[in-house]
């Protein structure tokens, strides 16, 4: 023991000051209140677009690959759509407008009236730009040869998520088997014309082209990288690929050598990484950062929409995506469908909505508004407590059960998952709440009988319904890897889907899509929960900022004022 | 030392009445002062007298708690724990309302959490919940980590340390040297590792804070039984044929008690905080038990729109570190004999 002296006057003054201020500092703070928020009403940027400058966007989570194969991510796909194209892209309109098919590497979209399409809905012709360069340093002109690799390429790849979009194409059994050596149905006609004849007519299927999955990628630099292809993307956009620090920013500049004329308006663009949307609402009121990637958290919302040099920069879109729990029925009790079920009436989905500030609609059914196939005020199941104790006691369950939920760190998950673990208390449902980084939860929900019930949520690819049908309910996507986090599909609903696919009527079609979600609603794998508002900010100096149905941010078209 | 004839014939004896009664130096002084101390009381007496001769006797105890008392700050933070203690046994009672229920009332219109009113004291929190009431369960939770934790590693350190200080040699330099080695150690990575590894239970937290803490204990330890066992009554201890179990629990460990009881108040404030740390970063106590480091993580985003609900867990975790700090350092000076009398 060390002899001490405290010098008690020093210590006490100071501790006492120290209190006194965190005091005061804390009942000021309460008096503050919320204010009543209006919504931001988005002004139009009206000025005429500018060469040059630099549009910073910050982001939470990095990409996991910016291999076109490979990413499905929404943040992998947000980088890629500015490096890499295809055939077709979307409209750069907001709303409805942005759903529309426009031409890309493609002269036109081929449609029956242009011939494009043949007389029985199964081959569809692609004429191609001429003069269309790879990015440097590769600079050769795309040609129809590049589209046939990229897209057999893409379908060996042992890591590629979705393959089984492209299955309709001939040929494509036999090539993944190994007993073809090339795609028979996808043809090149000449340099510039490309063939893809499909084994029965689709009416989706240029959608699906157009996801970033077919985007044409030079043979030469693909197999220069290697595996490290997915760090050194490279693609025929307008912009290239400058730099990736990892866990900080990705670097992309202007491709001086684009096919479109006057496009694109700005020199650079920088991704910012690893910045919580907290911290990046900070830099952008401080004007490091020009456009909010993930959005303005609910924190934040209400000052926001009060404070009047900022409420005219918030941009809202309800999007095209949903948010449910999922009920892995590998694994008990959720493979009793009585339970789950009893489960879909517990939930209380205005709250949730309640909990994001009203940046959320509550979802009673499986299409999100915006999707074709979506039900306009149909409510399957609703939010009836009793209603779930009672069937609940009825499965075989009267004093409730015990489980794990399972949700990912990024906010506003953990909040709003406490919030479902209370709802499910309140029918006697014990759940234990846990949380884990985004990239890990990914994995777990596609690895079979790992997690019991959980978050997870889906964003539009395209305005489809086979987008929702096919990756979260079908039979190919309940394995590992797959994004059916409840690991279910069953014999009628893939009868159903080929049946759908198969009609070449499109309003039929839709019909039969909305027959599989009254389906789907009577087996509950899943309990929808909520479809978000995507709601984000960009400062004022972001020309042409507006948010697209499916390229949410698409810098591509802003520009620096 | 002084030596103790043993007991008279037909009592209780054995041959260990040799073994010296070990002193612990009162702080009295040399016998220079005792003598002034005499005087001085006889002249206040005013005459010689038998009874001005009788000194009030002093325990040991009763002048390390008389000394202890005397220190304001001390007292202060002893009566901080005391309600913390309190609080904590009796939220079940005295909280105004469930902690982890979620009050439509509890939020605005907008969905933000309300600032205090006449129903939630203290305003509530992201998810409508009374903050009060959390925070009184809160200190269940870091009281009964804190405690256990530290318990867990002074078991520990009182363990390592009495071994390598008293058996030196090989034993000594390993003990020590994987002291060492835990204490370069980044703790908060170590701590992070093994959560994630195991599945995350207030147990595994408090495994994990004693695991990380043992090494301050056990370097203390050490270095007080190397200058303890080199006391005269250790050696006469031995000459007596005391085991060595013997002479480590009578006559060494009772030296280590001021110390342990000086590091466990100064520890306990540092394991609290650890578990707020843990929490904060999501590896501590799940929700929807509340944990003031788990509020703090909660409310952060808010801290612009709704400061109140980082403030308050921030101070209750402040205030408890402080009271247990002062008490620390009260220990501390009332147990050092060299310590001059206030």
């Amino acid at each position: 023991m060390t002899h001490r002296s405290t010098s008690g006057g020093t210590v006490a003054t100071v501790a006492v000051l120290g209190l006194v201020l965190v005091l005061a500092l804390g009942l000021a703070a309460c008096g503050a209140a919320p204010g009543d928020g209006g919504s931001g009403s988005p002004t139009s940027s009206s000025d005429q677009p500018k060469q040059g400058g630099t549009l910073t966007l910050s982001f939470l989570t990095e990409p996991s690959s910016l291999d076109p194969a490979i990413a499905w991510n929404v943040i992998d796909w947000q980088v890629e759509h500015d490096i890499y194209q295809g055939f077709l892209q979307y409209a750069h309109e907001p709303g409805q407008a942005g759903t529309e098919l426009i031409p890309c590497l493609a002269t036109e979209v081929p449609s029956t009236a242009n011939g494009g399409i043949s007389a029985d809905g199964k081959t569809y012709t692609f004429h191609l730009r001429k003069g269309v360069k790879f990015q440097p340093p590769v600079n050769r002109e795309v040609t129809a040869a590049d589209f046939k690799y990229s897209f057999e390429r893409m379908m060996l790849e042992p890591r590629a998520p979705a393959t089984s979009f492209y299955m309709g194409v001939v040929g494509a059994d036999e090539f993944m088997k190994g007993k073809a050596k090339e795609i028979t149905g996808f043809k090149v006609v000449d340099d510039y014309t490309v063939e893809v004849t499909l084994k029965s007519p689709d009416l989706s299927f240029l959608n699906a082209v157009t996801m970033d999955f077919c985007d044409v990628v030079p043979k030469e630099w693909v197999e220069k990288w290697g595996k490290q292809f997915n760090r050194n993307p490279l693609g025929t956009g307008p912009f290239v690929f400058q730099k990736w620090t990892p866990g900080q920013e990705i670097v992309l500049t202007r491709n001086p050598q684009y096919w479109e004329q006057g496009k694109p308006y700005l020199d650079t663009i920088d991704y910012q990484l690893s910045f919580s949307p907290s911290t990046a609402l900070l830099k952008l009121q401080r004007g490091e950062v020009d456009v909010l990637g993930d959005g303005v958290p609910t924190a934040d919302l209400v000052r926001i929409q009060v404070d009047p040099k900022w409420k005219q920069q918030v941009f809202t879109q309800p999007l095209v995506a949903i948010s449910y729990m999922f009920m892995n029925v590998q694994m008990k009790p959720f493979d009793d469908v009585k339970v789950r079920q009893a489960l879909s009436w517990a939930i209380d989905r205005d709250k949730l909505v309640k909990l994001q500030g009203g940046q959320a609609m509550s979802l009673w059914q499986f299409y999100p508004k915006g999707m074709p196939g979506y039900e306009e005020g149909k409510v399957y199941y609703g939010y009836d407590p009793a209603k779930a104790k009672q069937l609940l006691a009825a499965a075989g369950y009267p004093q409730g059960f015990k489980t794990m939920l399972y949700t990912d760190n990024v906010d506003p998950n953990p909040k709003l998952w406490q919030s479902v673990q209370a709802d499910l208390a309140a029918v006697g449902v014990q759940a234990g709440l846990k949380t884990m980084s985004n990239n890990t939860y990914y994995t777990q929900q596609g690895t079979p009988k790992t997690l019991t019930a959980g978050s997870f949520g889906w964003w539009m690819d395209f305005p489809d319904p086979s987008d929702w049908i096919s990756p979260l309910f079908s039979k190919a996507s309940a394995v590992e890897g797959g994004m059916n986090s409840s690991f279910w599909w069953s014999p009628e609903l893939e009868k159903m889907f080929t049946d759908a696919q198969a009609m070449t009527d499109p309003a039929a079609r839709i019909q039969k899509f909305t027959e599989m979600q009254a389906y789907i609603a009577t087996q509950a794998p899943y309990v929808p929960c909520y479809q978000p508002i995507q709601t984000t900010m960009c400062t004022e100096t972001t020309g042409g900022f507006y948010l697209h149905p499916v390229y949410q941010i698409d810098p591509t078209q802003y520009w620096k004022k | 030392m002084s030596y103790v004839p043993p007991e008279g014939p037909g009592s209780h004896k054995n041959i260990r009445g040799l073994e010296p009664e070990t002193e612990i130096d009162l702080g009295l002084g040399s016998s220079s002062s005792a003598a002034s101390e005499i005087a001085s009381a006889v002249g206040a007496a005013g005459m010689w007298s038998p009874d001005a001769l009788l000194i009030e006797h002093r325990s040991l105890w009763g002048e390390i708690w008389r000394r202890f008392r005397r220190d304001k700050f001390a007292m202060v933070g002893v009566v901080i724990i005391i309600l913390l203690v309190l609080v904590a046994v009796l939220a079940p009672w005295i909280a105004p309302h469930d902690p982890t229920k979620q009050y439509d009332e509890g939020l605005t219109m907008q969905g933000m959490p309300v600032g205090p009113s006449s129903q939630f004291w203290l305003g509530t929190d992201t998810l409508g919940r009374d903050l009060l009431s959390r925070l009184m369960y809160g200190a269940r939770v870091s009281l009964v980590v804190g405690v256990l934790a530290n318990g867990f590693a002074l078991v520990l350190g009182v363990i390592f340390g009495l071994t390598a200080g008293y058996f030196r040699g090989g034993v000594e330099t390993l003990l020590m040297r994987m002291t060492d080695v835990m204490m370069a150690f980044p703790i908060i990575l170590l701590a992070v590792a093994l959560v994630s590894v195991l599945k995350p239970s207030i147990w595994i937290l408090i495994l994990v804070i004693g695991i990380v803490y043992w090494t301050p204990m056990t370097r203390v330890i050490h270095g007080e039984v190397l200058s303890i066992r080199e006391k005269e009554f250790v050696d006469a201890a031995r000459l007596t044929g005391c085991t060595n179990r013997r002479i480590l629990s009578r006559h060494i460990l009772p030296h280590l008690v001021a110390v342990i009881l000086v590091y466990t108040s100064l520890g306990l404030a540092t394991t609290i905080l650890f578990e707020a740390t843990l929490s904060y970063i999501g590896l501590g106590i799940q929700p929807p038990t509340p944990s003031w480091g788990q509020m703090i993580s909660e409310g952060q985003p808010y801290y612009l729109s709704a400061p109140h609900l980082v403030i308050y867990p921030g101070l209750a975790i402040m205030i408890t570190v402080l009271a247990f700090n002062l008490v620390g350092d009260g220990l501390r000076d009332a147990f050092d004999p060299q310590q001059r009398r206030r």
